[in-house]
């Protein structure tokens, strides 16, 4: 072995000889400034209240429309939990207007065309993608799903039967389990708290009535954004818009808000037994809305404790210099109401209990003292650069500022989003940390095999465990 | 396609793994390529511009540089293939290329140090008790080395700029900074504003040139967790593993682009930096260039910081070649978890026009909700959650790949036949002139509208680069085109034989 380290060592010179090393560093590097000033979409409000983003690019022949609109499982009873996903989902698949199921799905694959609904917990979606030569069709065909939906009962059958496939495979994958039952301790019996697409309770119950009357609650112009861009002219493509959605009347719209979640913080140390080589670990707690007023201080915290990779702390540590994972970081998941706070990290049973110890131990770090100067500046410098990256298709565009708009922030949000988190401050990260994370009353889920654990999760005090199938 | 990556992200994971319908995503890659044909405009959409003027640079070294002028925007995408993947490998290092890809982020002999001279010697020190440990069996003396290298690692700590390259990278705003490993080749990606390409020449460069597998032990540790994830805990995972380790039985794409456990916790740096010094050269690697860059200004880069490494020589073609496969297989993966069933047969490579069928096969078999197994399958018998298939075009011959879900209390079995009648419907009736139109027309559109972003763009002209000639996307879309309900028939007939066929199923051992 001794001469394998000299062979090393030989190795070594050979490839130092093959270039030399850079004559500068790159970090001394400075650059021309980049020319650029983001582009603006037209915002257009249709007679009937549907509002438009338009921002034509004649540089590739497609067409693309994103629908936003306001609904979700956030408005569903507990009993009827799914109604909002099936309701989205039948309306794309369970045909509309004079045409049936498979006439649409013809139509639409014979000219490539892509169509899809979605609706979440908190926001429907509907988008189309089409070239500009079909786009008559497109249009067609992507009003009538949105106004005029049919709802074939065969579709709706279907469905819930491949749910309730999809639900007996859910615990096929250990991180699947992990989103799952974190999801149900932090949240409860609120519908955040809930399968989006519902559980063997509810499906039965979903009548084809429900998604009638669902669609019939929300599917309205004044309750929808829409993003359009790509190869047209501004007003060809409002006139379009016009003749398509102008004959839809407006129609108040009703939000039967759950209760609004109170922050609360409380300690749960879980454990779903699996007999699996590999823990996945969560540890977190309550989040932030999507109109939280500290949205940037925390960003550029999350981006220095586990949102950016390998610069960020959980990374570096756990990951990099440890080597104790391949997949670790943090994230702070927003939402219309309180949305999650999540680290997770997937590691070797035999290492499971050193590294929730390490988690904890970073996350308490952002709260004991300030970040240091060159984090923070990484931090900004990153998004200041990178920030041209949003603007890169014109879709990207349209849908961000439909998105923000959705979500209830100024009009002007993408265009500050830059002199926002350049004003934050190492004492602003502090404070934030201070007031938005808890690790000492997180929720500490892991699901594993605790036999073959470092140390049982006991040491961090009382397990609940939770025993699925 | 590389198959894994340096990174995946938190909420890549969180969205879930369903099984994929892998084939639309093969052949959005595939069907792109015609885009890059110059001068060539598509019949479909007449109206304008979807030409596109790829430029090729050569340096006297062999390194190529494919060139692709956007300017709308002022951001670039590159794209560094090298073209070694695990097929290049052998037993006993399985899965290198792809834990070569994780060290080619670990800096070099400037970047991520403060002292590399001094932390040479210190590298030079693990290295030496790390060998040790290895080949004890002593458990005391592990111990002792363990304790001794911590101690080396801790001085080394001090000298370590912890991953200064990524840190490099996202500092000048860099985006989809990752690499991923394939069967064939490895790719180096990167996104950054216009203004910052010569960043890009410098750091990609010196790693080229100079890099310095610190940190290497963290590394293969990291690399084992990689594996428990994919393969060992994702049900997917381990039967793709088994599925490929049994449909052949001689060619390197037997073992996984991951590697064999046992051999990723042996590697050395010595093995690594002999893979590196073959594989790893200007001769050997093609870079994809996608935006705001201007030929003449790229090429004076290019040659300045590529130009002064040593070419080497390009990698030799693998010899072994698969036998015929006399007779189906069939195995199974006893596993925790749902049943699944994937059915592969022996497939064309990139070399023979069969493989232009094969693309349209999967499109009417696979893509939407008209295609046949979607219809037969999940529509009018119920009987899966999911059925689909891909075929991926390699550089040697590949698998055409059939995947499905049962949905109980339909049985693999059931499903199994199912989709051998839709087989059979290949061989025996003649395509509908109407259906392969809409596959034809699926392909085209999907290549335009792959078209809007640089970086995928950047990545598919690789793709096309690494497992072939990248003139080859010049008459793709021709070749598609002319792709007959005759050929349909023959090609199926000839490749979908019983001999030719292994299935693989997963499941719980009482579940069969």
């Amino acid at each position: 072995m001794r001469n394998s380290a000299a062979l090393l060592l030989a190795v070594f010179i050979l490839t130092g000889a093959a270039a030399g090393a850079l004559a500068e560093h790159p970090s001394d590097l400075t650059f021309p400034p980049l020319d650029f000033t983001p582009p603006r979409p037209a915002r257009t409000v249709l007679d009937n209240g549907m509002v438009v983003y338009l921002l034509p690019d004649r540089e590739i022949p497609l067409v693309s429309i994103t629908a936003l609109i306001r609904a979700g499982e956030l408005y569903v009873e507990s009993k009827k939990a799914g109604q909002a996903s099936l309701t989205g989902h039948i309306m794309r698949t369970g045909g509309a207007g004079s045409m049936k199921p498979e006439e649409i799905d013809e139509k639409l694959e014979y000219v490539g065309a892509e169509l899809s609904v979605g609706i979440g917990y908190d926001s429907g979606t509907a988008s189309l993608s089409v070239l500009k030569k079909d786009l008559d069709l497109g249009m067609e065909i992507f009003s009538a799903i949105l106004m005029r939906p049919s709802f074939n009962r065969d579709r709706i059958d279907l469905r819930k039967r491949q749910i309730e496939e999809e639900i007996r495979r859910e615990n096929d994958v250990p991180y699947r389990i992990l989103a799952r039952e974190f999801r149900k301790i932090l949240y409860g019996n609120h519908p955040y708290g809930r399968r989006a697409t519902g559980n063997m309770e509810s499906l039965p119950g979903l009548s084809r009535e429900d998604l009638v009357r669902f669609h019939a609650g929300y599917f309205h112009p004044n309750n929808i954004i829409l993003a359009v861009s790509g190869d047209f002219r501004e007003d060809e493509m409002l006139g379009k818009l016009k003749n398509a959605f102008g004959a839809w009347k407006r129609a108040p719209v009703e939000f039967p808000d759950p209760s609004p979640l109170k922050r609360k913080y409380f300690r749960s140390i879980d454990l779903v037994p699996r007999e699996i080589n590999q823990s996945s670990i969560r540890i977190g707690h309550f989040g932030i809305t999507w109109r939280n007023p500290d949205y940037f201080p925390i960003t550029v915290m999350n981006f220095i404790l586990g949102g950016s990779n390998f610069t960020s702390r959980l990374t570096k540590l756990i990951r990099s210099d440890e080597g104790l994972a391949y997949y670790v970081g943090s994230a702070f998941i927003e939402r219309h109401d309180l949305g999650i706070f999540a680290a997770d990290c997937l590691t070797k049973s035999g290492s499971t209990s050193r590294v929730v110890s390490l988690m904890l131990r970073t996350i308490e770090g952002m709260r004991e003292k300030r970040v240091g100067r060159e984090e923070i500046s990484m931090a900004k410098d990153a998004y200041a650069n990178a920030f041209v990256f949003r603007f890169e298709t014109s879709e990207m565009i349209v849908n961000q500022l439909a998105e923000y708009e959705y979500r209830g922030l100024p009009r002007d949000f993408l265009y500050t989003y830059i002199d926002k988190i350049t004003a934050v401050t190492a004492g602003d990260i502090l404070r934030v940390a201070g007031e938005y994370l808890h690790p000492e009353k997180a929720i500490v889920l892991v699901v594993g095999n605790e036999t073959a654990f470092d140390e049982p999760l006991a040491a961090l005090g009382p397990v609940n465990v939770i025993e699925i199938e | 396609m590389p198959g894994t990556r340096y990174l995946s992200t938190l909420f890549e994971l969180r969205a879930g793994r369903p099984c994929p319908m892998i084939n639309s995503v093969m052949r959005r890659i595939l069907s792109l390529a015609v885009l890059a044909s110059a001068g060539f405009v598509l019949a479909i959409a007449p109206c304008h511009g979807v030409e596109l003027d790829i430029r090729e640079l050569v340096l006297e070294n062999g390194m190529r540089f494919l060139i692709v002028e956007r300017h709308d925007s002022p951001v670039v995408s590159f794209n560094i293939v090298y073209l070694v993947g695990s097929v290049d490998e052998r037993p006993g290092i399985t899965g290198v290329s792809h834990f070569l890809e994780h060290m080619m982020f670990k800096g070099t002999k400037t970047i991520g140090t403060r002292n590399y001279r001094a932390e040479k010697k210190i590298i030079h020190e693990i290295r030496d008790l790390m060998e040790r440990k290895d080949e004890t069996d002593d458990e005391k003396a592990r111990e002792r080395l363990a304790v001794k290298i911590e101690k080396v690692r801790e001085r080394q700590r001090k000298l370590i700029v912890k991953d200064e390259i990524w840190k490099i990278y996202r500092k000048n705003g860099a985006v989809g900074f990752n690499a991923s490993t394939g069967r064939d080749y490895t790719s180096y990606t990167c996104s950054l504003p216009s203004n910052r390409i010569k960043l890009w020449a410098m750091l990609e460069s010196d790693r080229m040139a100079n890099p310095v597998f610190r940190e290497f032990y963290a590394e293969r540790d990291v690399v084992c967790e990689e594996r428990r994830m994919r393969i060992d805990t994702d049900p997917r995972g381990a039967l793709m593993e088994r599925l490929y380790a049994s449909a052949y039985m001689a060619h390197p794409y037997r073992w996984p682009v991951l590697g064999w456990a046992s051999d990723i916790s042996s590697y050395t740096p010595s093995e690594v930096e002999r893979y590196f010094r073959r594989y790893y050269c200007p001769a050997n690697a093609i870079a994809v260039v996608v935006g705001d860059v201007y030929m003449d200004r790229f090429s004076k880069l290019a040659e300045k910081y590529f130009g002064r490494i040593p070419g080497g020589s390009p990698a030799g073609r693998v010899v072994t070649r698969e036998p015929p496969q006399k007779g189906g297989k069939r195995v199974r993966v006893d596993f925790d978890a749902e049943p699944r069933l994937t059915i592969a047969y022996h497939a064309p490579s990139v070399s023979s026009d069969d493989h232009y069928v094969m693309d349209i096969i999967a499109t009417i078999l696979s893509d939407g909700r008209t295609s046949r197994l979607y219809k037969r399958l999940v529509l009018e018998e119920q009987s899966a959650l999911s059925a689909g298939a891909w075929f991926a075009t390699r550089k040697y011959p590949g698998l055409f790949v059939f995947e499905a879900a049962p949905r109980k209390p339909h049985t693999i079995e059931e499903v199994r036949s199912s989709i051998d009648e839709v087989i059979e419907g290949l061989k025996k009736e003649r395509t509908g002139e109407a259906e392969l139109a809409k596959a034809k027309n699926k392909i085209e559109a999907d290549f335009i509208r792959s078209r809007r972003s640089n970086s995928e763009l950047a990545g598919h002209v690789a793709y096309f680069a690494a497992i072939t000639d990248w003139r080859y996307i010049k008459t793709y879309i021709e070749k598609i085109r002319s792709v007959t309900p005759a050929d349909i028939q023959e090609v199926a007939g000839r490749y979908f034989t019983d001999e030719a066929r292994t299935i693989a199923v997963l499941g719980r051992t009482h579940e069969e």
